[in-house]
């Protein structure tokens, strides 16, 4: 296979991976009703340009599989077919054909699949009483004219309107490998021209700056005025500069949100329950890793509400509830977080039952006191589950504590808001960059180290407080009545212990897995917008250690978690 | 055209000096020979493990070679930091100094000379004879890319 060949294919790969997902969502709002011509013929245009272009490349059966969707859909967009939940149903499961053919092609582009049984169903479809009058072959080719000045027959027509920038260095691809996801496909990013145009700007006008500066070195009767001028303008280009390269890892998180349609609806279908599912905020950005990892956590939390939340219609009508069930997903950016918000307007969470199950599983002590929001997060513990028979919608894959997990790996957090009878919220708050922290610079010893402002609750000076040694626990400190333990930085770094004459230092209180500790160091230096760098492989599982930064001082530094100090599993804790 | 400049500097070897021996790395492991700057200290290392650097922006690891080797005669506040490219990533070596580019083909190096040496056997390339004086040739960067410089292990 030469280069050429080989390129187009992968090209075709990641357009088509974006076309199903925007065939999807259109789906689905056929289902709803929505006969917009607008929308059937967008969705006939998805499917005739995956058929056009997988055969131009080769991949004959995808193809061939579109084509059949293609008919289908040619049909209803005719009106020569009466949509119903089942018809949709059938083009889902062509979709998800394709969809498993284009993973099978990414592993492996020799990859085939079997497709004949759901090319069969979507014959049946156009043989069945649905139909008004059969569709011809001419009619599609007529429709497929009737559409060419936006989609000509050539591959050529699907240069998308956005430019691909490489996000990774590409994959050795002449070698498939046969695992499947394996990444010989490589990544993509879609960033709109806007982005691109502006960052060009920027930087031709820093070398323009950058020159006049190089002419001032060389010219001694230029005044040191002008050179200053110069410098501060380019000082306002690196800035603009900053803020727009990090802007282009964020991505919309319409595709996502589309995603959570097919869920629900499956569900709902699934348990006969009429759910309606309301996206708001499909335009706010997050980074694209952030959205790629929140994907199955967000399915989990779909799936448990239109599961678990959501009554059924018996049920509802008991509570005098409206038949048809909500379930509200919307997205809203608020100062550097967004928000990612599940409500259903369900049977709520049962506080005594959580809490019962809480202390059969042996999480909670029987006769303690905790108050709603540490009763709900018990949900988030590894081997809780209130439903006692494990469903086929939500008692699989992952589960509410791999939710939890994914959203503290992406350093962001989870709030539950419930009522009994009337719903629940789930509210999570994720940070707007990954690469972008607000950073605590502290000194440890003779060093410097940047701790995240988002992991500490509060700093405090040791001696305000009343500090308690105890033999064979440690010290311990008395903060508004409560008793938390002190962990001394220098002991965790492996730096000399302070002479007993040094003046107490500061303590950063920190929590995380139910427990709460202050950190003793040094000195409280300031607070920086830190942009986190990567350290080599030869520092990587450091304990404690999670990234690099460049302080204001230009001197290297690292990047504590206090939250892996504190995880007693790791060993690492005093 | 690449494969003109791998010809070109296939035999080329970077020669510098720790504490009075005269060493030699191949010349493409070498990205840069930079003055030492200030060297932050990293919790939980080996004592030859100096530190982190900021190379323009990007954190560089930092080992002496001269501790590593277990050798006396240098001065721990000067030399020159080669920037080595080791599996992707970069990684600094100090040295006390660095002599020249050297050209060296093969059929001037001894591969098995019976010397006990610094470095595993597996990244030393040999001795190469010169006029005036013997050179130890080391493959640097694979010496540095295979070696755990961490103190303590990962509690897995």
């Amino acid at each position: 296979m030469d280069d050429f060949d080989l390129e187009i294919k992968k090209d075709f790969l990641v357009d088509a991976k974006g076309l199903l997902d925007q065939a999807e969502g259109a789906f689905i709002a056929i289902e709803r009703g929505d006969k917009s011509p607008e929308l059937l013929n967008n969705v006939f245009r998805l499917a005739h340009n995956i058929k056009g272009s997988g055969m131009a490349v080769g991949f004959d059966d995808l193809s061939h599989l579109a084509h059949h969707l293609e008919d289908v859909l040619a049909a209803i967009k005719n009106d020569k077919l009466k949509v119903n939940k089942s018809v949709v149903s059938v083009l889902l499961k062509g979709l998800d054909g394709l969809r498993s053919y284009i993973q099978g092609l990414e592993g492996d582009l020799k990859f085939t699949m079997d497709c004949s049984g759901i090319n069969s169903q979507l014959k049946e479809i156009l043989s069945s009483d649905l139909v008004v009058k059969v569709t011809t072959e001419d009619e599609v080719v007529s429709l497929a004219k009737e559409l060419t000045q936006v989609t000509p027959d050539e591959p050529e027509s699907n240069v998308p309107m956005v430019q691909k920038v490489r996000a990774s260095e590409p994959c050795d691809s002449e070698r498939p490998q046969p695992q499947r996801n394996a990444a010989t496909v490589e990544e993509f990013l879609r960033v709109s021209m806007n982005k691109l145009d502006m960052l060009l700007n920027n930087v031709g006008e820093l070398v323009i700056n950058q020159s006049i500066m190089t002419s001032h070195r060389h010219n001694e009767t230029v005044s040191s005025d002008h050179a200053i001028q110069t410098l501060a303008y380019i000082e306002k280009l690196v800035a603009e500069i900053q803020d727009v390269t990090l802007t282009l890892r964020m991505t919309p998180v319409r595709p996502l949100f589309q995603k959570m349609n097919r869920i629900v609806r499956d569900v709902s279908t699934l348990q006969g329950k009429n759910i309606l599912l309301m996206t708001e905020g499909e335009h706010v950005e997050l980074d694209k890793t952030v959205i790629e990892h929140m994907s199955d956590a967000l399915t989990h939390l779909l799936r448990n509400a239109a599961d678990h939340g959501i009554e059924d219609a018996e049920e509802r009508k008991v509570a005098g509830k409206s038949e048809q069930a909500s379930i509200r997903l919307s997205a809203e950016q608020k100062e550097n977080h967004i928000f990612l918000i599940i409500s259903d307007d369900g049977r709520g969470l049962d506080r005594e039952r959580i809490l019962k199950k809480g202390i059969e599983k042996g999480f909670v002590k029987p006769g303690s006191e905790l108050n709603d929001q540490e009763v709900y997060s018990l949900i988030f513990r590894p081997g809780f589950s209130t439903k006692e028979e494990v469903t086929d919608i939500s008692g699989r894959g992952v589960g509410m504590d791999v939710v939890m997990q994914t959203v503290t790996e992406m350093k962001g957090d989870i709030q539950i808001q419930t009522e009994k009878g009337k719903g629940t919220s789930f509210i999570i708050s994720l940070p707007l960059s990954l690469s972008i922290i607000s950073g605590m610079i502290v000194r440890v010893g003779d060093r410097k180290y940047v701790v995240p402002v988002a992991q500490l609750l509060e700093t405090i000076e040791y001696n305000k407080v009343k500090i308690e040694t105890t033999t064979g626990i440690g010290r311990m400190m008395n903060l508004r009545g409560e008793v938390i333990p002190i962990y001394s930085m220098r002991t965790l770094l492996g730096q000399p212990n302070k002479k007993e004459a040094c003046p107490p230092g500061f303590g950063l209180v920190a929590s995380a897995f139910g427990r709460k500790v202050s950190f003793e160091v040094d000195e409280i230096i300031g607070q920086q917008q830190i942009v986190i760098k990567k350290l080599g492989l030869e520092l990587a599982g450091l304990p404690g250690i999670v990234g690099g930064a460049i302080l204001n001082d230009g001197e290297p530094g690292l990047i504590l978690s206090l939250h892996e100090f504190i995880d007693r599993r790791s060993g690492y804790a005093a | 055209m690449q494969h003109e400049i791998e010809e070109d500097t296939k035999n080329k070897y970077l020669v510098f000096v720790l504490a009075n021996e005269t060493y030699a790395s191949p010349l493409l492991q070498i990205r840069e020979v930079i003055k030492i700057p200030s060297i932050k200290q990293v919790p939980y290392m080996v004592p030859y493990f100096k530190g982190i650097i900021n190379l323009r922006g990007q954190i560089v690891s930092v080992i002496d070679l001269r501790v590593k080797f277990n050798l006396k005669d240098f001065k721990s506040d000067e030399g020159l930091i080669l920037v080595i490219e080791a599996k992707g990533s970069l990684v600094g070596a100090i040295v006390d100094g660095v002599c020249s580019v050297q050209d060296i083909p093969s059929s001037d190096i001894d591969t098995n000379p019976a010397l006990e040496t610094l470095v595993s056997p597996k990244f030393f390339l040999g001795v190469a004879k010169r006029s005036d004086m013997l050179i130890n040739l080391i493959d640097i960067g694979g010496s540095l890319s295979s070696e755990d410089f961490r103190r303590i292990k990962e509690v897995a």
